[in-house]
């Protein structure tokens, strides 16, 4: 059995659109026809498409925004001149979002290392007399709770090139100086 | 609408519609019956009655953008239909359900007395075998098959409908026949080998 004569074959037999259902569809184009013919006595010209943005799917009229000749080109290179160029043009740009973001990364790791290093390499700080024999200063556990949290998210948290080891260590001096944690209380 | 209905072909109606759009009216009586057709074989008639009148307003407002050099009218106004279907049944899933659903409405009907096939049943089970293969083949070479086989599209005239060369058609209609008499054959309603060649 071929599969030409099999389609044929089982063709489906339909008697065609009710009369009411093409009398109707008449009719609403009648309207459209009148409207239109209106506009052209009128001088107005052919009514602008307002189905042109609304419905990618209808091929010709599509292709022949982009000024190609679907037939010409053929299926999967319809894209014109102009959709070639945009398309250039996206990829640069994103090559150049891509590359500062790599760039960035890349400043971030070695400011980061280098900070250590300094760090490292610094000799220790000897401490003065003077404060460590002062007499401690009262601050309420409020305001002993802020500055430690501001601390932590300026100085570990959120800081440029910190280290996951500095952020743990935010992390623990936050909640070593949170009120509810040194009261015991989570 | 129907006074409009002329001795003019639809190219000519369609140009002169640009100016004097009731030229238009003729090229609604003169395809829109076929539109309609060719969209309840692909979903079925409640479907064909919603889309086949947008087709004709879609085509009214664009018959300024026709160009009879890509091809005839009715291949734009199935073009047309195509693509708004397709945008309607969106998914595969709904594009399949409404073809089975066309499919129910295709067999409840009286058999061709035309036909060869004496037995009833077997004419009934080959409907069900064939649609059953036509639907699970792509949305796209279900629509192929069934504008060259039940439309009687020639490739040419496909070409323009779809909007690609008759090279692709040819080629998409080697695998759309193929595949379909894989399936076919799978269920044993074809007995020739799946794998002989393809006649041109």
């Amino acid at each position: 059995m071929d599969i030409d004569d099999a389609m044929a074959r089982n063709k489906p037999k339909l008697d065609g659109p009710s009369e009411a259902h093409t009398e109707e569809q008449r009719k609403i184009l009648s309207r459209e026809i009148a409207a239109e013919s209106s506009r052209v006595r009128a001088g107005l010209g052919a009514e602008p498409d307002p189905l042109a943005a609304e419905l990618p799917g209808v091929q010709l009229p599509r292709v022949e925004l982009l000024g190609v000749n679907a037939l010409e080109v053929g299926e999967g290179q319809r894209a014109g001149p102009r959709r070639r160029r945009s398309t250039v043009l996206a990829t640069a740009a994103a090559v150049v979002v891509v590359g500062g973001l790599l760039a960035s990364v890349w400043y971030s790791t070695n400011r980061s290392n280098s900070t250590t290093d300094v760090i490292a390499a610094s000799p220790p700080v000897e401490t003065s007399a003077s404060v460590t024999t002062s007499a401690p200063v009262e601050a309420s556990p409020q305001r002993t709770h802020r500055r430690a949290r501001s601390d932590h998210h300026i100085n570990f948290g959120t800081a440029p090139g910190s280290s996951a080891a500095h952020r743990t260590l935010g992390r623990r001096l936050d909640q070593h100086h949170r009120p509810d944690a040194q009261s015991g209380k989570r | 609408v129907r006074q409009s209905v002329g001795v003019d072909s639809d190219v000519t109606a369609m140009r002169a519609s640009v100016d004097d759009p009731e030229r238009f009216a003729a090229i609604f009586d003169r395809n829109h019956r076929v539109v309609w057709t060719y969209l309840a074989r692909l979903a079925g008639p409640d479907i064909a009655d919603e889309v086949s009148g947008e087709v004709f307003l879609t085509a009214f407002a664009r018959r300024a953008q026709f160009d009879a050099e890509r091809g005839e009218v009715r291949s734009w106004l199935y073009g047309i239909a195509s693509n708004m279907l397709r945008t309607r049944l969106r998914s595969e899933g709904r594009a399949r359900r409404a073809f089975v659903r066309a499919a129910v409405i295709v067999m409840t009907e009286e058999p061709d007395p035309t036909n060869l096939v004496d037995d009833a049943d077997q004419i009934a089970g080959e409907i069900e075998v064939l649609r059953g293969a036509l639907e699970k083949l792509r949305r796209d070479d279900r629509e192929l098959l069934v504008l060259f086989a039940w439309e009687e599209r020639s490739y040419a005239q496909i070409a323009e409908t779809l909007a690609i060369p008759i090279g692709t058609v040819r080629s998409r209609m080697s695998r759309a026949r193929g595949r379909l008499r894989e399936l076919l054959h799978d269920s044993g309603q074809l007995l020739d080998d799946p794998n002989s060649k393809e006649a041109p």
